[in-house]
């Protein structure tokens, strides 16, 4: 734990700091994409016998915020500062008062199964995670070239396949990857943009390096709570927004629509959006009604939208009226019965038709899951040099594939260190903590990859980097992980949103930790340059 | 929408959340009224509690679940009973659900204003004896936090299409009400209404008339309290702002405001049958109701409410019912 703010001497801080080591595990099928953005697992094991390569030298994974000697990071010091510089009681009131400002705008979440509960708040901690605009140089610049390549690549997969031709990356591997869709063959969105929205999800090594742990090019939700939170923080510490240099991200709704725009067929007037949602009993519905509101798209369900005369339009108190561009927070598969899912009753029938005919525009387009995949990941950093012809800005994780004999050995031989994962993996199963299993489950695994190799990969047991957060009892700070997902806009041209969800486990060595038990959230600050001190 | 267009779902939505709203206002000022006439007439405590299950149409389910009409059955059946869909826990329920559905629409303002109602009364404990001895702090709170959303909404909400739907769902609730409880009071007073003057008696209408609004306007304009001056003002007395006429016609306003049809004419079965209405009441006087008999009128009235509703659902809300087909 961090000392409390009252203790903020140099050296206590390491000296009661208890290291975690912890990889960070994906529950969320991305098949049915029942995602939502706090439901995922963390798993942390105190006790790590072997620590990997990607700890630091003194054997803790990276603080955000204080170095391993315990000092506040220099570019974050105004922060610390203000934090440490607050009368006794203050913090918690501010953490209080954000509470009942967040329950009151409503913004909460469903767990599914738990229906008759009610929804839940998303937990929100007001110690803000700082991000230097020298890593933010490096993140802004490294997204916007792993979707350019990520963009190219699944054009590409539904186009010409150059890179399944040269054997870049191994036809089977594509075909076999869950997020492939057989009628996206052939099919050219308007300027080539299969991924309008997008976001991946970065962490931190114990170097402090970051790395894409994966990339969302679905519907990524997470933004409104960017947008809330920050409204949130605005109120909580108005003094430091200025002193820090903040970068705004309240402009996101404009760039978003702008985006969409981008993609529109050419019509005489404003082209008219809409954000497609499943529903009010969606968990993400709270971000499609934000969306809509803060960009004037109208909110639509599937059952508010009908294919007539050839082209999509929404029914309203004065007849039909057409449709231009549809940002949909369905899932692929839902889009259109006709195309897809024929049991689909969340769609719109013919839209896939429509589209074809040059008549709508769909953001994200249907297909691009088929780069979601875990094993076509292991492919990013050959796509962006197949493409782009250059070498990737921000590294992956490690992946060893066990599709390929090499990796399948080492894996293997490694199953006590390192983590397992299903390629296309739901909630916990099919999963294995190496560290933390015993031999039987090790075996166990070692015959299902033997049997499947496709289906299986694995990565070194992480360090994620932590961040503080407060603890009401005694308005002391503690450090707990974080990763974070920033969000991509591709629309004439590549956008990154200065910001992004920062989740954290705000449970202390629970070992599985999700929304429904303690997963929250922080505000994330990127510093314009010369900004934290 | 810029050109001035709106989901016919979220038409729906947003008559229903108004309509929700009105039902919890007027099923709290209800509540107090008659919990304040109890502590007056201690005697004839049932009768009075049976009457508030009449207007609200729910008696049989109430006898289906509770074995006693006691002040504390009705009140928490009325109150906190999830299984009464018009219970003050359900119909908030129901106005944030419809509220969800239309967030886009509704302003973050104006949803924080009924999410926080509902917030405040889930939490409230409804297993609280306090409650039942006292029950009015909670409802002068609720009948305040709902009069504050229509306020938010008044004060500044655009005055596109959804203000009107806004405003038909709220009027048509609060006519219908209106006539609800006339009946049910009406009804059970009939027998005394020949003999005028007991103190019982004035408590009772003076209870109706707060049932519905304020004393005090009718006291100054019509004098002392009698049958025909209420029926005036309950029902014709567009200066009331919850007569039936005065309802109808700001109904009508509104109805005719999404198309801008002028007054007098119609462009579809809601627009006519809404101003049908409101041209028969506004040619009725008191003396004819009573020769048609007060129940008789208001089931007639009531009926035809439900029409105009059930015009308004086919022409704004069922994409389905043929216009689009």
């Amino acid at each position: 734990m961090y000392t409390t703010k009252l203790h903020l001497e140099k050296g206590l801080y390491t000296k009661l700091y208890v290291p975690n080591f912890v990889s960070l595990a994906f529950s969320l099928k991305k098949e049915t994409l029942r995602w939502h953005p706090f439901c995922y697992l963390i798993f942390v094991n105190t006790n790590l016998p072997n620590p990997s390569e990607a700890l630091t030298e003194t054997g803790l994974p990276y603080d955000e915020v204080f170095s391993a000697d315990g000092q506040l990071r220099s570019d974050f010091s105004a922060l610390g500062q203000a934090l440490t510089g607050l009368p006794d009681g203050e913090l918690r009131r501010r953490q209080q008062s954000a509470d009942r400002a967040l329950l009151r705008m409503g913004i909460t979440f469903q767990v599914y199964g738990e229906e008759e509960q009610g929804e839940r708040v998303f937990p929100f901690d007001i110690v803000p995670r700082p991000v230097s605009a020298s890593d933010w140089q490096q993140v802004e610049s490294g997204l916007k070239q792993r979707i350019q390549a990520l963009n190219l690549f699944v054009s590409d997969v539904y186009g010409d396949k150059k890179i399944l031709k040269d054997k870049v990356i191994p036809e089977e591997v594509v075909y076999s990857s869950s997020g492939y869709l057989e009628p996206c063959e052939g099919m050219k969105p308007p300027k080539g943009i299969w991924c309008s929205i997008s976001g991946s999800d970065l962490i931190r090594d114990g170097q402090g390096h970051f790395r894409v742990l994966e990339d969302n090019l679905r519907c990524p939700s997470g933004v409104s709570y960017v947008l809330a939170n920050r409204l949130v923080m605005k109120r909580s510490f108005p003094e430091l927004f200025e002193r820090m240099g903040v970068r705004p991200v309240s402009d996101y709704p404009d760039m978003l629509l702008e985006t969409l725009r981008a993609i529109s067929p050419p019509v005489p007037d404003a082209p008219r959006v809409v954000v497609l949602t499943p529903g009010i009993y969606n968990s993400a519905y709270f971000e499609h009604a934000f969306l809509a509101q803060q960009t004037g798209a109208e909110l639509v369900e599937g059952r508010d939208l009908v294919v007539s005369d050839g082209y999509v339009c929404m029914k309203t108190t004065r007849g039909l009226q057409r449709v231009d561009v549809i940002y949909r927070r369905i899932n692929d598969e839902f889009l259109d019965p006709r195309c897809f899912r024929p049991d689909s009753m969340l769609g719109v029938a013919g839209l896939m038709d429509v589209f074809k005919a040059g008549r709508v525009a769909i953001a994200n387009m249907p297909g691009p899951g088929v780069a979601d995949d875990k094993v076509v990941y292991a492919y990013v950093p050959d796509m962006i040099k197949y493409y782009l012809d250059q070498d990737p800005i921000i590294p992956n994780v490690d992946t060893w594939l066990c599709s390929r004999d090499a990796d399948r050995d080492h894996v293997l031989q490694n199953l006590d260190k390192l983590v397992v994962k299903q390629s296309d993996g739901a909630g916990g199963y099919g999963m294995l903590i190496g560290p933390q299993s015993t031999k039987e489950q090790q075996d166990a695994f070692a015959d299902q990859i033997k049997a499947h190799p496709r289906g299986y990969i694995a990565q070194p047991t992480l360090a994620l980097s932590t961040t503080p957060i407060l603890q009401q009892e005694d308005e002391s700070l503690d450090p707990r992980h974080v990763d974070l997902r920033p969000f991509v806009l591709y629309g004439d041209d590549i956008q990154v949103l200065p910001g992004g969800l920062t989740r954290v486990a705000m449970k202390k060595g629970s070992l599985v930790v999700n929304s429904s038990q303690g997963g929250g959230s922080k505000d994330t600050w990127v510093l314009s340059e010369g900004g934290g001190t | 929408m810029s050109s001035g267009l709106m989901l016919s779902r979220v038409a729906d939505s947003i008559y229903w959340m108004f309509r929700y709203l009105e039902r919890v206002e007027n099923t709290v000022r209800l509540m107090d009224v008659n919990w304040h006439l109890m502590l007056d007439m201690p005697q004839v405590k049932t009768n009075e509690w049976e009457t508030l299950l009449h207007v609200s149409g729910d008696f049989a389910l109430f006898e289906e679940h509770y074995s006693e009409i006691t002040p504390e059955n009705v009140m928490r059946f009325m109150t906190f009973d999830r299984l009464n869909p018009n219970s003050m826990i359900s119909c908030l329920t129901a106005a944030r659900e419809n509220a969800r559905g239309a967030r886009d629409v509704v302003t973050p303002d104006l949803w924080e204003l009924i999410n926080g109602i509902y917030l405040m009364v889930r939490e409230y404990d409804c297993e609280d004896r306090g409650f039942y001895k006292n029950p009015y702090d909670l409802y002068h709170e609720v009948q305040s936090a709902v009069l504050h959303t229509f306020g938010q909404a008044h004060a500044t909400m655009f005055r596109g299409q959804s203000w009107q739907f806004l405003r038909i769902g709220t009027l048509l609730e609060r006519a219908d009400k209106t006539t609800r409880i006339l009946d049910v009071r009406y009804f059970l007073l009939l027998p005394s209404l020949r003999e005028v003057g007991t103190a019982l008696e004035d408590l009772q209408w003076a209870a109706l008339l707060r049932s519905v609004s304020n004393i005090e306007p009718f006291i100054k304009h019509y004098g002392p309290v009698h049958a025909k001056g209420i029926i005036e003002y309950l029902l014709l007395d567009s200066r009331n702002p919850r007569s039936v006429r005065g309802c109808l016609q700001q109904a009508d306003e509104a109805l005719r405001g999404i198309h801008g049809t002028s007054p007098g004419y119609f462009s579809n079965d809601a627009e006519r049958l809404s101003g049908q209405l409101c041209a028969d009441l506004s040619y009725l006087t008191v003396d004819e109701v009573v020769r048609r008999g007060l129940h008789e009128y208001l089931d007639e009235l009531q009926y035809r409410m439900n029409q105009v509703h059930q015009a308004i659902e086919a022409h704004y809300f069922s994409p389905d019912s043929g216009e689009w087909s």
